[in-house]
Parts: C-alpha cells; sequence; structure tokens
C-alpha cells in the first residue's frame, strides 16, 4: 500500500516537484533564518571568541556582557593573581572614543586596551606582522569590526589635516600601517590592519595597548575592563572561575559561559534582536503556512484516488498511514534539499560578510519545523479522507 | 532507476552539504597567540604585586642648604661617586666679594692693634724703672685698649672663617657612595633649597637593589615577613630574580597610581614589603616595575587556623 502511496505522489510530476520545491524552500527559510541569527549572536561575543587562550573573564559584579560593561579598580588585577591556579592573568580595557582622520571625518571607535607586558589580546595582524608593532609609541591597530568603507583616508596630501576646514568630499583611499587620527587630542598611529571576528552591532575598533588606551580615552576613575584568567593545567575554568569568585567578589565567568551570559544579555535587552527575531519569525511562519497550505491542497485533490481506494476495501487506517508517508516523504526529501541549499547559499553568503553562522541545531530546527508542519497538515487533510464517501469518485468533481 | 531516486539522492546530499557547513562555521577561530609568555606563578600559592624598583639606600634626592645659580656641575650621569665628593657647586661670588673685605678688615683690625700695644709697651717700660712715672688707672686703660683691639681683630679674623664656611656650603657633596641616577640640572640654571617636586640630582647606591612591592591590603594578611618572592622583568618572564626578604614597612599608605596624573586619586591601601637581589649585569634599573609573586599559605588553611 505504501508503494501505492508513493505512486500517487510521484504521479504527477509537476504537483510533486512544487510540493518538494515548496518544503525545501521552507527548510532553507528557517534553517537559513535560524543560521543567521546565530551569525548575529556569535558576532556579538567576539570579542571573547577571538580570546581563545582565556579560561576565565572576571570583571566588575553588575557585568553581564562584553556589549555593556564597567570598569573595576586596578587592584582587581593584583588581588586575582594572587588566586591559587592561576596561571596569569592580563587586563583588558574597552572604551569608546571619537576618532577625527585626517580630512576632518569622525568616526566612533571602539578602544581595545590590551596588556602592555605580554600583549595577550592583540589582534591577528592581516599582512601577517606580529602585533609587537604596538610597543611603538601612540601605535594602535585598526579593524572594521564587521563594517565597511568607514576606514578611509584622503588619497591627496592636501586633504589631509588641511588647515581650511574639514575635506569631506574628497577622493580616499583605505587606511594603512603609517596613518595617523586623532582622539581627544592624542595621535594615532597605525600600524597595522587586523582582521579579526567581525562584531555585532558592527563598528570600527581601535586595539591599542592598556597604556595608550589611558591616554586616549576620556579621563575615568577607572579603566579596567576585564581580566583574562588562565587556569593552571588540570584545574578546570568553572573551578577557576568559582574561586576567583569566592576570593575576590567579582563576577568570574568561564570563556563558554561568559558567551551564554552574552547572547542572554542579547535577547533580554537589545531591541535590535527583538526586531529582527520578530522578522525570522515572520518569515518562518510564512514557510509554515505555505508548506501547509500546499501538502493539504495536495491530499485534497488526490481524495478521488482515495474514495477508489477505499471502495476496494482499504481501511481508514491504512488510508492514512498512506498519507502521513506521503507527508513525511516529502517532508523529509523536501527538507534534505532546503538543507543542501541553505548550507550552499549560507557559505557564499558568509564569504561575503554577512553573519550567517550555521550551528548543529539550525538545519534540526529546519528539518523538526518542516516535519511537524508536515505532520499537521496531513492530520487536518486526513478529516476529508476519513468522511469521504467512496460515491465521491462519482461525484463528478 | 537512478532517475527515480535522484530526488533521494539529492535530498541526502543536500544534508550532506549541510553537515559540512556545520563543521566548517564551527571551526575554532584563528587566534593571535600571546606575543610574549606571560610569566608562570612559581609557587603554588602565592600573592601577586607590582614590585618598584629602588636602590638600596632608598634613592636619594640630593638638595642643595642654599638656592643658587649653579656654576660647576662635577658628575655626569651614572658615574659613581664615593662618600664626600663633590657633586656640584653654587655660584659664590657674592661670598667671594665678601671675603675681601672681610680679609682687609682682618689687616685694619691688625694695624689698630698696634697703636694700643705700642703704647702699653712703651708704659710698661717706664713703669719699670719708674713705677711712680705712671698712674695704674691709666696703665689699665691703655691694657683694655689693648684687649679691646685684640677682639676685634679676632672678630675679623672669625668673620673670615665664617665667609669661608658659607663658601664651603655651596658646595654640595655626596652623603654615601652610590651612582648618579638622574641630573636634571645644568650650569647657569637656578636650583631651588627645601623640598622639591623634581630633584636636581638623584643618586642611591644601585650595586645592591630593593624591590618595594605593594600588597594589596585585602591580602596582606598573607604576607608573613621572610616570605621567599620572585620577581619577573616586564616583557620578558624568562628573566626572573630570586629575591631576598629585607623588611617590611608596619604601615600600610594609600596606593600609587604610576599614570604620572596629578589628578590620580586612589580607592586602595597598600602594604610595602621590601625585597633585595644583587644587580649583577641583570638588565634592570631603578624606577622599573617588576611583576612580584610573594609565597603565602593557601586560604583555607589560613582561614581554618584563623578560625580555631
Amino acid at each position: 500500500m505504501l508503494y501505492i502511496a508513493l505512486k500517487i505522489l510521484m504521479a504527477d510530476r509537476a504537483k510533486y516537484t512544487g510540493l518538494l520545491l515548496g518544503i525545501a524552500f521552507t527548510a532553507f527559510l528557517v534553517t537559513f533564518a535560524a543560521s543567521y541569527f546565530s551569525g548575529f549572536m556569535t558576532r556579538g561575543f567576539a570579542l571573547i571568541a577571538e580570546n581563545g587562550a582565556a579560561d576565565v573573564w572576571v570583571m566588575d559584579a553588575a557585568v553581564e556582557s562584553v556589549e555593556q560593561t564597567t570598569n573595576m579598580p586596578d587592584s582587581a588585577l593584583d588581588r586575582i593573581r594572587s588566586v591559587e591556579g592561576v596561571r596569569y592573568a592580563v587586563p583588558l580595557a574597552l572604551g569608546t572614543v571619537d576618532a577625527r582622520f585626517p580630512n576632518g571625518r569622525f568616526q566612533t571607535f571602539q578602544v581595545i586596551g590590551v596588556d602592555d607586558a605580554t600583549l595577550v589580546g592583540a589582534p591577528v595582524l592581516k599582512d601577517g606582522g606580529v602585533p609587537i608593532v604596538l610597543r611603538a609609541p601612540d601605535a594602535a591597530i585598526i579593524d572594521d569590526g564587521g563594517t565597511s568603507g568607514k576606514l578611509v583616508t584622503p588619497v591627496l596630501e592636501t586633504d589631509q589635516w588641511p588647515h581650511d576646514g574639514v575635506h569631506l568630499e574628497v577622493a580616499t583611499r583605505e587606511l594603512v600601517a603609517g596613518d595617523e587620527l586623532l582622539a581627544n587630542d592624542q595621535r594615532i598611529k597605525v600600524v597595522g590592519r587586523s582582521e579579526t571576528l567581525p562584531r555585532f552591532p558592527p563598528r570600527p575598533l581601535i586595539y591599542t595597548t592598556f597604556s595608550s588606551a589611558a591616554r586616549m580615552l576620556p579621563q575615568e576613575r577607572h579603566l579596567l575592563t576585564f581580566v583574562l584568567a588562565t587556569a593552571e593545567p588540570g584545574l578546570s575554568p568553572n573551578d577557576l572561575a568559582h574561586r576567583i569568585h569566592a576570593r575576590t567578589g567579582l563576577r568570574a565567568r568561564a570563556s563558554e559561559d561568559f558567551k551564554t551570559d552574552t547572547v542572554r544579555w542579547y535577547l533580554v535587552n537589545s531591541e535590535d534582536v527583538g526586531d529582527m527575531a520578530a522578522m525570522l519569525i515572520l518569515a518562518m511562519s510564512v514557510g509554515f503556512g505555505v508548506t501547509g497550505v500546499l501538502l493539504y491542497i495536495f491530499t485534497y485533490e488526490n481524495l478521488k484516488q482515495y474514495a477508489v481506494l477505499n471502495a476496494m476495501g482499504a481501511t481508514p487506517k491504512v488510508l492514512l498511514t498512506m498519507i502521513f508517508a506521503q507527508a513525511g516523504i516529502c517532508a523529509l526529501i523536501g527538507s534534505g534539499l532546503g538543507l543542501g541549499l541553505c548550507g550552499l547559499v549560507g557559505e557564499v553568503t558568509a564569504k561575503a560578510g554577512y553573519p550567517f553562522r550555521m550551528m548543529w541545531f539550525t538545519p534540526l530546527l529546519g528539518a523538526i519545523g518542516v516535519l511537524i508542519v508536515s505532520l499537521t497538515a496531513a492530520a487536518i487533510s486526513a478529516r476529508p479522507v476519513l468522511k469521504l464517501q467512496p460515491a465521491v469518485v462519482f461525484a463528478g468533481r | 532507476m537512478i532517475r527515480r531516486h535522484a530526488l533521494l539522492l539529492l535530498a541526502i546530499l543536500g544534508v550532506l552539504v549541510a553537515i559540512v557547513a556545520i563543521i566548517f562555521d564551527n571551526w575554532p577561530a584563528v587566534t593571535q597567540p600571546p606575543v610574549i609568555q606571560p610569566p608562570n606563578a612559581p609557587y603554588t600559592s602565592y600573592v601577586s604585586g607590582a614590585g618598584l624598583v629602588e636602590a638600596s639606600s632608598r634613592n636619594l634626592a640630593i638638595g642643595t642648604p642654599v638656592p643658587g645659580i649653579v656654576k660647576n656641575i662635577d658628575v655626569k650621569v651614572g658615574d659613581y661617586v664615593k662618600a664626600g665628593d663633590i657633586l656640584f657647586e653654587i655660584d659664590d661670588r657674592d661670598l667671594q666679594a665678601q671675603l675681601l673685605t672681610a680679609t682687609a678688615k682682618v689687616k685694619e683690625a691688625a694695624a689698630s692693634l698696634q697703636k694700643p700695644m705700642h703704647r702699653l709697651n712703651n708704659a710698661e717700660n717706664l713703669r719699670q724703672r719708674d713705677p711712680g712715672a705712671m698712674s695704674v688707672q691709666d696703665l689699665t686703660d691703655l691694657r683694655d685698649e689693648t684687649a679691646q683691639a685684640e677682639a676685634s681683630l679676632e672678630l675679623a679674623k672669625a668673620q673670615v672663617e665664617q665667609i669661608k664656611v658659607e663658601i664651603d656650603r655651596r658646595i654640595v657633596r655626596a652623603p654615601i657612595a652610590g651612582n648618579i641616577l638622574q641630573l636634571r640640572m645644568r650650569p647657569g640654571e637656578y636650583v631651588e633649597g627645601g623640598s622639591v617636586v623634581a630633584p636636581a640630582i638623584l643618586m642611591g647606591d644601585d650595586a645592591k637593589l630593593h624591590v618595594r612591592v605593594d600588597i594589596d591590603e585585602n591580602e596582606a594578611w598573607r604576607v608573613r615577613p621572610g616570605a621567599e618572592a620572585t620577581a619577573f622583568v616586564r616583557g620578558n618572564p624568562d628573566l626572573k630574580i630570586a629575591l631576598e626578604f629585607e623588611y617590611l614597612e608596619p604601615y600600610v599608605i594609600p596606593k600609587t597610581a604610576l599614570t604620572g596624573q596629578s589628578t590620580e586619586r586612589t580607592d586602595r591601601r597598600v602594604l610595602q614589603v621590601i625585597y633585595g637581589f644583587t644587580r649583577g649585569d641583570q638588565p634592570v634599573y631603578v624606577g622599573q616595575q617588576l611583576d612580584i609573586y610573594v609565597q603565602a599559605s593557601p586560604v583555607s588553611s589560613e582561614r581554618s587556623r584563623a578560625g580555631r
């Protein structure tokens, strides 16, 4: 009987293809939306991800993410270093500064101040150089942080630091090592461009040393935002985090936990994320609706065949099995196609710089979603089949 | 057959593509390893603090007893001087001028002494020959005049000595043997007396160096006098120095942050523990910051002992 069900399903190639395409599209849409959302969230904790060597992040007791931070007194660093099990601990300063380009245009940057002595936290340079260049006075490594076209400086010498006001509408080129910026009356010398993980929300970044950050940033009482601690071999990051918290009263989180915290913080606090989630859910609903309706119509149009089968003595149970088998097979093949499409399109999208990240649960979400919708549609379309009178065959509909 | 299963195969291929995409997207990001390895704590249980290197004699900010224009500087930065060696001289022409008149005044006083002295001599000779030739009163007067003139001479001589001592005060000498660490003065500059922010000459004995370790007040209770300690030179964790305990300053002071800003405010107090080491040819300098680890007993056992 299942064979007959498949025959019915595949007999009408046009309908079958349409049905599969519809389901594949839904699977694609759901997976793509979920992956895109994962991509945003991943970019949200890019700072944690790029400091892979840090086992534990220590911060002010009220800080819950890398996006909204406040600073600790400098003495926190020594107190954390004094906790047993800390192999080493380095400071990290975060701040925001408005920097001026040579033509007078300004741009808000996030300043990331890394440890002067070890340069832990410095980014990977684009040309493969070593971040030791940060030791030069006022040196900074510039990163576009997911933005594009913001880090440009005028081509012509005459447009640089002009004496007759700003020169905004001039030919520009990308910033390179050797260019200069100005922030809070402090010179910032670009010693390199890096390519770290893009940020969400996208923002240009200035990597510099802790002491240079202290000069670039507006005067503040405290500058120490995070302390990155590494555990002794054999000590789990979670245990170390608990120990640091117990000893210092500061909030200490293992890197993985802190990523989760940051994602949760975005979900709870960020309006952007709420809007995005709403749009994605809308897209998913449309996809689900289309799939359900397609499947329902398909079954409904085949009512005659079922009536014949019924007349030939197929029990309602057999008919139900047939309907669900059709729906299930469509769902499986459709989602397989959809996932493949999503994987291909997604990688192209990601290469183009968009926040796409397929995580293990996103295709699962797509497949399970499609399966649930298909089975629901099958269940709904089961009603007319069950109420079927064999006479329908002759009703001339 | 192939055609019939084409879609199925395509679907399986799709799933495989998705799996590859998942693996690809979750590949760990390329991160920059530490450019310079941070130091690893040499003890299982320790207190960490920043240490400031100073000369074992403390850093002496050499002052001048008299403010004035610098005439001559007898040392260079980095010179080794013995105790008593001349460091610099303050312009003393005013005193040299006074010395001229004072020396002349000695001659004048010496000359003024001649007359009463000669008269007294004559009177005494006369009185030996004829005791009644002169009254006792006159003779006493002559003696007094002579004594007064002698005293004036002594005073004039003393004034010369005083000016010489004053001139000597304008020569500043090294109080101890040591190295000139910093030299801010140039000949012709005016140096202030009293306590100044930027001393003209900073010197100290840097053959042996001390490290002043700031221990946060929250951790101070864990540090015992005599505890072992190790210093790491910042920027090169391979360069570590075993320290000897010197002493502990029993007064807890506000922490000074070394940002160099005059508006700096402090919120913590620190215990200062002083450790020493012989410099040898190690590239460590006075005024440098080191990362210090001081051995301390583990917190848990300390707490239980304190609770007992």
